[in-house]
């Protein structure tokens, strides 16, 4: 048998996607197709939320649907689809098994639209930039460094295949193409595009450690998961400037490793990123030696660190 | 029940299905081409598209001599061609031109119902009759690839005589 036979690989198409000018329009057409009469509209109910539903209840007139609207706090008692504004936060368990729809912005975890995220895979994904919110770059540069992480891990990862990394590389591009222009509804735009390429291409070659211990530290409080993504992205780079997937990018990117740094520093400038990047390294120099020998010294200075005390 | 879209939006694309309708069936009539894509399609042809969930409609029936004619809203039941814009908001972006038919289509905002390529045929109907209806610099926008029709400024003025004086949905 020869190699090209031998090569084998699967690809997990993530949800539909509908992105750009007047994608929001084709909501209530999708919610037909799939006869969901009653959905659930999950909200919060604050000012941006509040102009969020106002938009969804002008897309729904005329069609047969009647979308219930609620908070996640409060789940209404019937609902045949579950319709998620926004990206923060989980709902919660109760909305499981429904078709679920989100609409995303700029501001993302990137885990929205990842099947490894806790029952939460969509059926479509809305990015519409008439509906983003007032710009804040901070949260843009920050969804940008998450993303950009997410898709040079799955760099490194064995499961890489020609199918991620199309995704992988649409995604590094568009962060590429919306540095310079941030502040920019198309700059936003593209982070977002950036953000659900990123979170497909890790539903199929998985989470890397720098985003897995991104998300730890973001959940117990510690860091902001762009802040762990800033500080661990250098050494992730470094490995990655001897590895395969790098020698693929090399085709598309001119001297990838020195226009990604480049990158990060641009995006850490914007985002206000660095403030806790010593005590990051510091942590994550200690999780690895804690998995090397776990030492009673270096879990206590771990423990000491995240409790936020230098060690 | 409120409707879908605003009273701009829906005034403007009754117009715009209107004048559409009338152009296909003056162009199908007049144009050489038109004719022969007709008459290629079967027999008692018919087709429609219209704007979901409550927009104007807008169908085209072949007769008896292969000639199209527009029905304004009413048509078969059961069109042989369904092409159904999936919003308002899509519909405005293809009626203003932003977008071509074809992109729209691969964009997913114009959903099919019946044979591929009967589909291909009336797109291409659609991009011949719009290249009569607009100026080319908008026509430009608006089809896949401008194409310059042989005596097609006399053909321009016959389409517009046709779509004002025909009687369209009211011919018997």
């Amino acid at each position: 048998m020869n190699n090209s036979l031998r090569y084998s690989f699967s690809f997990h198409p993530g949800p539909s996607l509908f992105s750009g000018y007047h994608a929001l329009a084709q909501l209530p057409y999708e919610l037909h197709r799939r006869g969901i009469r009653r959905p659930a509209v999950l909200y919060r109910k604050d000012r941006e939320g509040e102009r969020l539903v106002k938009g969804i209840r002008n897309l729904s007139f005329g069609s047969q649907c009647t979308p219930v609207y609620a908070s996640y706090q409060e789940p209404p008692p019937e609902y045949d689809g579950v319709i998620v504004l926004g990206s923060h936060g989980d709902p919660p368990g109760s909305f499981h098994g429904a078709p679920m729809f989100l609409i995303l912005t700029d501001f993302q975890t990137c885990r929205e639209v990842s099947r490894n995220a806790e029952g939460i895979f969509p059926e479509a994904v809305f990015l519409d930039p008439s509906y983003y919110a007032p710009f804040n770059t901070e949260h843009t540069a920050a969804t940008a460094v998450i993303a950009l992480t997410l898709l040079l891990e799955s760099l490194q990862d064995d499961r890489m295949n020609p199918l991620s990394f199309s995704w992988t590389y649409s995604g590094i591009d568009h962060i590429i193409g919306s540095a310079d222009c941030l502040k920019t509804l198309e700059g936003r735009h593209g982070v977002a595009n950036a953000a659900v390429s990123a979170g497909i291409t890790a539903s199929n070659t998985g989470f890397g450690a720098v985003s897995t211990l991104a998300e730890a530290l973001a959940v117990s409080g510690f860091a902001d998961r762009a802040e762990t993504c800033y500080a661990l992205l250098p050494y992730v780079l470094d490995k990655l400037a001897s590895q395969e997937g790098m020698e693929q990018l090399n085709q598309f990117i001119e001297h990838p490793v020195t226009r990604l740094q480049q990158l990060l520093e641009q995006l850490s400038q914007l985002g206000g990123l660095g403030t806790q990047k010593q005590q990051i390294i510091t942590l994550a120099g200690c999780t690895r030696s804690i998995a090397d020998s776990p030492q009673s010294e270096e879990i206590m200075q771990f423990l000491s660190i995240l409790q936020g005390v230098t060690p | 029940m409120v409707k879908a879209g605003n009273w701009r939006t829906r005034l403007y694309l009754s117009i715009m299905f209107r004048v559409t309708g009338r152009a296909i069936q003056a162009a199908g009539r007049r144009d050489p081409e038109l004719r022969e894509i007709f008459a290629a399609l079967p027999p008692g042809f018919s087709f429609r598209l219209s704007v979901w969930p409550d927009g104007p409609e807008l169908n085209i029936e072949t007769d008896s001599s292969t000639l199209p004619r527009y029905g304004g809203s009413k048509g078969a039941s059961d069109p042989s061609l369904h092409m159904e814009i999936t919003s308002p908001a899509h519909a405005m972006a293809l009626f203003t031109f932003a977008e071509s038919t074809t992109m729209s289509a691969a964009r997913g905002r114009l959903v099919t119902r019946g044979d591929l390529s009967h589909a291909c045929t009336m797109v291409r109907v659609l991009d011949r009759v719009e290249t009569y209806l607009l100026p080319r610099p908008i026509a430009r926008r608006a089809v896949k690839r401008y194409e310059s029709p042989q005596k097609k400024h006399r053909m321009r003025l016959a389409v517009w005589l046709g779509i004002i004086f025909s009687r369209g949905g009211s011919r018997s």
